[in-house]
């Protein structure tokens, strides 16, 4: 546990080390924002209630973006294809929990550099919706969920590297697959409606639609628990997907010596 | 001649090179027409659900959408590699190799850095823009397909200068793809959507400042015939590909002096 804590820690200080790649990254996600309210300012101009939600909806939804995306696969990949993992498992702490930590690491810190200033931007709109402490409490674990499916995800990718020479393209489809199909960048209720049914039957829309429509609608209490057992039981099931993985990748792997 | 004989050299290498990887030549190109056909489809669902955004039907956002992409394409299978990613170059004094051949190094670095995966970006901009083009192959002229054949080389031009001028400001600053990621890539994004959604500010940093609306938006409106823009919008697409030419001139020019300025790193 301890050793795990400690990868959190360096993860988390290595962040800050590129300073101006933390202020790059805010505008970028600004800009991005900008556009986008642009576009649904655009739509729905004349409806001021409209466009306040689509707003709300635009932030939360790149806040949960930096929540959820990050570059374990890559770090995975990396440290298989070099033949680095080896020492991980010399190690005295399961490499998937190091990981892990590691991701934890990233997204904390990320949450404070690139989170917090674009939170603080956008905060007159946000603080208009009147929330209750138990209803943010409820979506703080809800993207907690979130963020372990994601991971799972993730780390899942990263040992595909036991099998192709690199794990880019596979973390790109999972992102743009994500960013459709999770109503990251159009709400859901705006696809046409036998692509918003098959949308609900997969595991995505839990990731973004469903925390952000927690906090600008009244969802039934069966729709939000139905909802994180669903999340509960995508993440047994990764879980499960990724110990065999790992079993069978530990099993099989060449290390080049030298 | 000399040149395309060349690149045709260097391509036919990369290609015998990256035989030895085929799943992850495969899977690159792969990933970008994916990420690009999910932003199709975004537009697709905009506009079904909005009939149009700003007045612009689907086959008129993939056009202008796909002018952009498609530029930005094959100006990144030529430039972004090594160009655009200058700094790594600079910083380290890998550029020295290249001053020691007989031939001038913009060239050099164009056919070495083939951008294979830009290829899925090529491919799915051609699959939509031929719908696209389906859909209004009424109302083209001979005139028209000329001037979108200049209107795109243009756009090439424009997308190349830009990533010369993002590497080349490495010279100065050691680090550019940070400012690049930005000016280049952030604000550049806002000119997949018709310009006449925004507020005059946007419309007046993307003509006058970063001058990404020559890209796709200004052409766009003289292809489309989209009157509504004015007489300035009209003219402004006339000049897109003079524009794009013009930019390119400037970021080779930057280069230039900033090749002058370097004085490699050391070992």
């Amino acid at each position: 546990m301890d050793s795990n804590w400690a990868f959190l820690r360096i993860a988390f200080k290595n962040s800050f080390v590129y300073r101006s790649t933390v202020f790059i990254g805010i505008f970028g996600s600004f800009f991005g924002i900008l556009a986008q309210i642009a576009l649904w300012s655009f739509i729905f101009r004349g409806k001021p209630g409209t466009i306040q939600y689509m707003t709300v909806y635009v932030v939360v939804a790149q806040l949960l973006g930096i929540l959820y995306i990050n570059n374990i696969s890559d770090r995975i990949g990396a440290k298989v294809r070099s033949g680095d993992f080896v020492i991980d498992l010399i190690k005295p702490a399961n490499p998937v929990f190091t990981f892990w930590s590691t991701s934890v690491g990233i997204t904390t810190s990320n949450m404070i550099i690139r989170g917090i200033p674009l939170l603080l931007i956008f905060l007159p709109v946000i603080i208009k919706l009147k929330l209750d402490a138990g209803e943010l409490a409820l979506f703080v674990v809800i993207c907690g969920l979130g963020f372990v499916m994601v991971s799972l995800m993730y780390i899942l990718i990263g040992y595909l590297a036991f099998i192709v020479l690199e794990v880019w393209p596979f973390v790109r489809l999972l992102n743009d697959t994500v960013r459709l199909l999770a109503g990251a960048v159009i709400p859901i209720a705006f696809f046409p409606p036998w692509i918003g049914r098959a949308v609900k039957l997969m595991p995505f829309h839990l990731l973004y639609s469903f925390p952000i429509r927690l906090l600008l609608e009244e969802l039934p209490p069966n729709e939000i628990i139905f909802n994180m057992m669903i999340m509960v039981f995508w993440i047994i099931m990764l879980s499960i997907a990724l110990k065999i993985v790992y079993g069978v990748a530990v099993r099989f792997c060449i290390v080049q010596g030298g | 001649m000399d040149l395309l004989k060349l690149y045709g050299t260097y391509i036919c290498m990369f290609f015998k090179s990256r035989k030895e990887y085929k799943a992850s030549f495969i899977a690159g190109i792969f990933a970008n027409f994916y990420c690009y056909l999910i932003t199709y489809i975004t537009f697709w669902i905009l506009t079904k659900k909005f009939t149009s955004i700003g007045g612009w039907d689907f086959s008129e956002v993939t056009i202008l959408y796909g002018i952009n992409l498609f530029t930005y394409a094959i100006s990144g299978t030529l430039f972004w590699n090594t160009l655009y990613f200058l700094e790594r170059m600079v910083t380290t004094g890998e550029l020295d190799r290249y001053l020691v051949r007989p031939v001038g190094i913009i060239p050099q670095l164009m056919c070495q850095g083939f951008g294979y995966t830009f290829l899925g970006q090529i491919l799915v901009t051609l699959i939509f823009l031929i719908i696209a083009f389906h859909h209004l192959i009424a109302g083209l002229t001979v005139l028209k397909v000329v001037y979108l054949i200049l209107a795109i080389a243009g756009g090439i031009m424009l997308q190349s200068g830009a990533m010369i001028l993002v590497g080349s400001l490495s010279f100065w600053l050691l680090r550019s793809t940070e400012i690049g990621q930005i000016v280049y890539y952030d604000i550049r994004n806002f000119v997949n959507y018709p310009l006449s959604i925004y507020p005059k500010l946007v419309k007046i940093i993307l003509t006058f400042v970063f001058p990404w609306a020559f890209i796709n938006y200004y052409p766009g409106v003289v292809f489309l015939g989209k009157a509504a823009g004015g007489t300035f919008e009209f003219i402004s697409g006339l000049l897109a590909p003079i524009v794009g030419f013009l930019f390119l001139a400037v970021a080779v020019t930057l280069f230039k002096t900033g090749m002058k300025r370097y004085s490699s790193a050391g070992n």
